[in-house]
C-alpha cells in the first residue's frame, strides 16, 4: 500500500471525515446478498482450473486479468 | 482425500497436493468447493505481507460451494444447499467489538484463507454461522467475486452514507460491483483511474463513462 497523499485542510473542514473499512460483518453479507437478489449485478470473470492457481495469482500480480480471476473445480 | 493448492511458506509457489478431507468440528459444514475467486489479499498473504498466516495454508476466501454434510449442532444448512464463504470465518462473540455490531474488528477473529484453510481445494470445513445463501440467479463462477470484492465494496458504500455523488479511486473488482449498486440507487459516480491501466473489469461494457485517462469521468 502506498501512503495517502497530503491535502489542504480546507478539504476536510466543515466536519468532513476520512474513514477506512476492514473485513466484513455477517450483517453486511446478509444485506448485500438481499440487495444482489433484487437486481442483477454483473461480475466480469476470467476462469482458471483450480490447479492453475499459481497462474491466476501471477495474472493478478502483473495486471493481465480481464475481470476477477475465479478458480473452478473440475 | 482431496486435492488442494497449498502455500508452504511466504514467497513460494502454491503446491498441488493430496490431503485428507477436513474433519467437521461442532457447528461446521463440509462444503464441496465449486468456484473460488482470487483476491489481491491472497497475493499479499502469499507474498508474506500479512503478519500471521496459518502455515501451511490453503488460500481462498471467495468460495461458492455445495454442502456435503452438516456437523454436530450445525442446523442452518442441509446437504445440497449452495453457500458462499467469505473472509470472516470465526469471531469470539464476547469482546467489545463483537458485542457492539463490529465483529469485523474482533481481535480474536479468524479468517478463511489466512488463519483458517480456505477454498483453493476440493473441500472446505467451515463454521456455518459465517456462510451466506447466494441468490439463485447467479452462477457459481459469477457469484464468487461477490464474496469479497462485492462485500467490501458494499461496506464502503454504506459508510459513504446517502451521498448523492460518489468518487471511486482505482477501478478493480470491488469498484466494478459497487458502481453497479450505486447506479441502481440513482447516485452519480465519478471514477478516477491511472492511464493505460489494464485488468479493469467491465470498463467497456458497463462503465462507458470511464476512459483511460487522467481526467475525471462521470456517469449519471
Amino acid at each position: 500500500m502506498s501512503d495517502i497523499p497530503s491535502f489542504p485542510y480546507d478539504i476536510l473542514w466543515r466536519e468532513r471525515t476520512v474513514c477506512s473499512v476492514a473485513n466484513l460483518t455477517r450483517r453486511d453479507g446478509e444485506e448485500f446478498m438481499t440487495l444482489a437478489s433484487s437486481f442483477p449485478i454483473k461480475t466480469s470473470v476470467q476462469t482458471f482450473p483450480f490447479r492453475e492457481a499459481n497462474e491466476a495469482l501471477t495474472h493478478l500480480r502483473t495486471g493481465k486479468l480481464q475481470g476477477a480471476a475465479v478458480l473452478t473445480m473440475a | 482425500m482431496m486435492q488442494a493448492m497449498v502455500l508452504d511458506s511466504a514467497q513460494t509457489s502454491l503446491r498441488e497436493t493430496t490431503l485428507p478431507r477436513p474433519k467437521l468440528g461442532e457447528g461446521q459444514i463440509l462444503v464441496r468447493v465449486c468456484a473460488c475467486a482470487v483476491c489481491r489479499t491472497d497475493l499479499q498473504v502469499a507474498d508474506g505481507e500479512l503478519p500471521n498466516p496459518k502455515l501451511p495454508l490453503i488460500l481462498g476466501h471467495e468460495v461458492v460451494g455445495r454442502v456435503i454434510e452438516a456437523g454436530k449442532s450445525a442446523e442452518r444448512f442441509k446437504a445440497g444447499d449452495r453457500v458462499g464463504i467469505p473472509w470472516l470465518g470465526w469471531t469470539c462473540g464476547e469482546c467489545r467489538y463483537c458485542r457492539s455490531g463490529r465483529e469485523n474488528l474482533c481481535e480474536k477473529a479468524k479468517f478463511n484463507g489466512y488463519t483458517l484453510d480456505g477454498g483453493y481445494a476440493e473441500y472446505m470445513a467451515t463454521d456455518e454461522r459465517f456462510c451466506f445463501s447466494i441468490p439463485e440467479s447467479y452462477s457459481d463462477v459469477h457469484a464468487a467475486p461477490l464474496l469479497c470484492a462485492g462485500l467490501i465494496g458494499y461496506r464502503s458504500l454504506v459508510k459513504a452514507g446517502d451521498a448523492e455523488r460518489l468518487g471511486i479511486y482505482g477501478f478493480g473488482a470491488a469498484a466494478h460491483i459497487v458502481c453497479q449498486i450505486a447506479k441502481h440507487q440513482g447516485r452519480k459516480i465519478f471514477a478516477f483511474t491511472r492511464p493505460r491501466r489494464t485488468g479493469t473489469p467491465g470498463a467497456q461494457s458497463r462503465c462507458p463513462w470511464r476512459n483511460r485517462g487522467l481526467r475525471r469521468h462521470s456517469h449519471e
